[in-house]
């Protein structure tokens, strides 16, 4: 089985001349499919612009990023496009859109899909909600939700469309201990039952026990790369 | 497709009634205010040739001096024997016409009124109530009243039609009304009073016989009019100006478009309510992407294209579009009854001013959905980490 995510000999530099900045130095890392990842470093270590690069969200500079078999170091903009409808997205924020409920929210994610008919989409939108907890909550808007409601609306935004690959960038940040460490254990649970590889950034300790592995990162470097 | 999709645009919308509410109404006042300055603008220039649409004949002679029929200027009468010399040409007529002052004989207030003069024996004009009343003013000081006219010149209709004789001064001079007609007003006048040339005379005393204002020619049935007019224009020359009564009330268009300053002024006001509508519309489209950027960037980091976040904002604008123009179309039919009895001018939703509001509305909508959208840039999924 290939991996989820494999990268070699990552370097990128934020801005241009003089001020440019190098932010990763020579990063390699592998995520094997199905498997949780959690990133750990002090802020300002790249562990963001690497997941957001591993998400196809910034052009690669320099090295190689294969992600779910394609490669992102070569691809243009629609094909990164592409490979992003693949991949699910968790915010430290939710970022629902206020003005849709929680299933409207979610399909939001399947309507990239076009096999996918309106029909199939509501209930697929209906189930996960139901898995995630909020089966009475579905045409609530976000608003009326808690915190921890509506991070699980995201999650099951990110995972309604089945991806390989779920990058997560401190989904507890805004939750309190309690609910943070539900949430992320919903998420490594349905994780697991999808077979879709994780790489999560925290800086939460209280949850590294549901990791397979744990990277570290200091100074755009890599300490401990499995 | 499109019905499939969860209607973003809609529901982003409609979320806060408040707030649609809001935006609609400004697009409301923009279309009523587009339906307002082009139907006074039609109204004044179709008025200013509401005379010259009654008019009977088949060619029209005037003074090259002559830039509005209201105001015509006068040529000798022995002109019009140069016509009948042409052998398709069967009468010509003398036609006078002036404007004298009428006093309201229920207030005694003094306002401009028309009057037209014509041969006793042929009236020129094609108008309701004419073939009727036109016999009864072969006495002096008689004619026929003209009833679609401002309210100022008093309800003359009105008691007429109780059977009362109404009896007013022109020019300080006692006339009665001996029937009514309909022909529509300008704005160089309140109305109109249609009589014999001899009674013209009399109330306009310092006008001569021979000099008239008008000439309107009856060609022989079946006569070929443009080589009758081509004859005519070669006799005339410079002296008169030979149009068919189309021809005259293109030119008076014409002249109204280039000269009077009312152009202007209602295509500023036109102008003025599209830039309300492009504000408001502005206005609501950017504060919407301006306070969902991370959403937005959301949506992009999913696999949502560019192109999907534009048509989403463009979607919203025509939806304002249209959600503004079905009321605002409904409250312009109101305003232009309204109108329509204040001013007595010929206020109609045509079916072109429509269409021509429709498109400014679009047309404002689109223009600020376009602008609004270049705040999507700023949606960088990249940044929402």
């Amino acid at each position: 089985m290939p991996a989820a995510i494999d990268v070699r000999g990552l370097n990128y530099s934020f801005g241009e001349g003089e001020l440019r900045k190098q932010v990763l130095y020579d990063v390699s890392l592998t995520v094997q499919a199905g498997s949780v990842v959690i990133m750990m470093g002090p802020s300002g270590c790249g562990k963001t612009t690497l997941l957001t690069l591993v998400g196809g969200l910034r052009t690669v500079q320099e090295g190689q990023v294969e992600v779910l078999g394609h490669d992102l170091d070569t691809a243009g903009p629609a094909e990164l496009v592409a490979v992003r409808r693949h991949i699910g997205f968790v915010f430290q924020l939710h970022n629902l859109l206020d003005f849709l409920t929680a299933q409207q929210n979610v399909e939001m994610s399947l309507q990239l899909h076009p096999e996918i008919d309106p029909p199939m989409r509501r209930h697929k939108a209906r189930e996960i909600l139901k898995v995630v907890g909020l089966g009475d909550r579905m045409n609530y808007y976000p608003a009326a939700l808690s915190g921890g409601q509506r991070q699980r609306v995201s999650i099951a935004r990110a995972l309604v469309a089945q991806p390989q690959l779920i990058l997560a960038d401190e989904p507890t940040a805004a939750l309190d201990s309690t609910s943070g460490r539900q949430v992320v254990e919903l998420l490594q649970r349905l994780a697991k039952e999808q077979g879709a590889a994780v790489l999560m950034v925290t800086h939460d300790n209280r949850i590294l026990d549901l990791a397979d592995r744990i990277v570290h990162m200091e100074d755009g470097r890599v300490l401990d790369a499995g | 497709m499109f019905f499939r999709d969860i209607p973003l645009a809609w529901l982003q919308l409609t979320h806060s009634k408040a707030k649609f509410f809001a935006a609609v109404t400004g697009v409301v006042v923009a279309v009523l205010l587009m339906w307002m300055q082009l139907g006074f603008l039609d109204a004044l220039y179709r008025s200013a040739t509401s005379v010259t649409n009654h008019l009977t004949g088949d060619l029209v002679l005037i003074s090259p001096h002559t830039k509005e029929f209201a105001r015509p200027e006068s040529f000798p009468r022995r002109l019009l024997g140069r016509a009948l010399g042409h052998p398709d040409v069967v009468a010509v007529h003398p036609f006078y016409e002036a404007t004298g002052k009428w006093q309201n004989p229920w207030n005694g207030e003094k306002r401009p009124i028309l009057v037209f003069g014509m041969p006793p024996d042929e009236p020129l004009f094609d108008a309701k109530g004419l073939a009727e009343g036109w016999s009864k003013t072969n006495v002096a000081d008689a004619g026929l009243f003209d009833v679609v006219c401002r309210p100022s010149l008093g309800n003359v209709g009105k008691h007429f039609n109780a059977g009362e004789t109404v009896t007013a001064e022109i020019n300080n001079r006692r006339v009665t009304v001996v029937g009514t007609v309909r022909i529509g007003v300008g704005f160089q006048a309140d109305g109109n009073f249609v009589t014999t040339d001899a009674n013209f005379l009399r109330l306009f005393p310092d006008r001569q016989a021979n000099a008239i204002d008008v000439g309107v020619i009856e060609l022989r049935p079946g006569a070929d009019r443009l080589a009758v007019q081509m004859a005519l224009r070669q006799a005339y020359g410079r002296e008169l100006k030979v149009q068919t009564p189309q021809e005259l009330i293109a030119a008076e268009y014409k002249f109204l478009q280039d000269n009077a300053p009312i152009g202007f002024v209602f295509t500023m006001g036109v102008v003025v309510g599209c830039f309300i509508g492009f504000a408001i519309v502005y206005q609501v489209l950017f504060t919407d992407i301006s306070s969902h950027l991370p959403q937005y960037a959301t949506l992009k980091a999913m696999g949502y294209s560019d192109g999907y976040l534009v048509r989403t904002v463009l979607q919203a604008a025509l939806i304002l579009a249209f959600c503004g123009y079905i009321p605002g179309t409904i409250l312009a039919a109101g305003l232009y009854e309204i109108g329509k009895r204040a001013t007595m001018l010929p206020m109609d939703l045509s079916f072109v001013r429509g269409t021509q509001v429709f498109g400014l509305s679009l047309a404002m909508c689109i223009l600020s959905g376009l602008v609004a959208v270049r705040r999507l840039r700023s949606a960088d999924p990249a940044e929402i980490f």
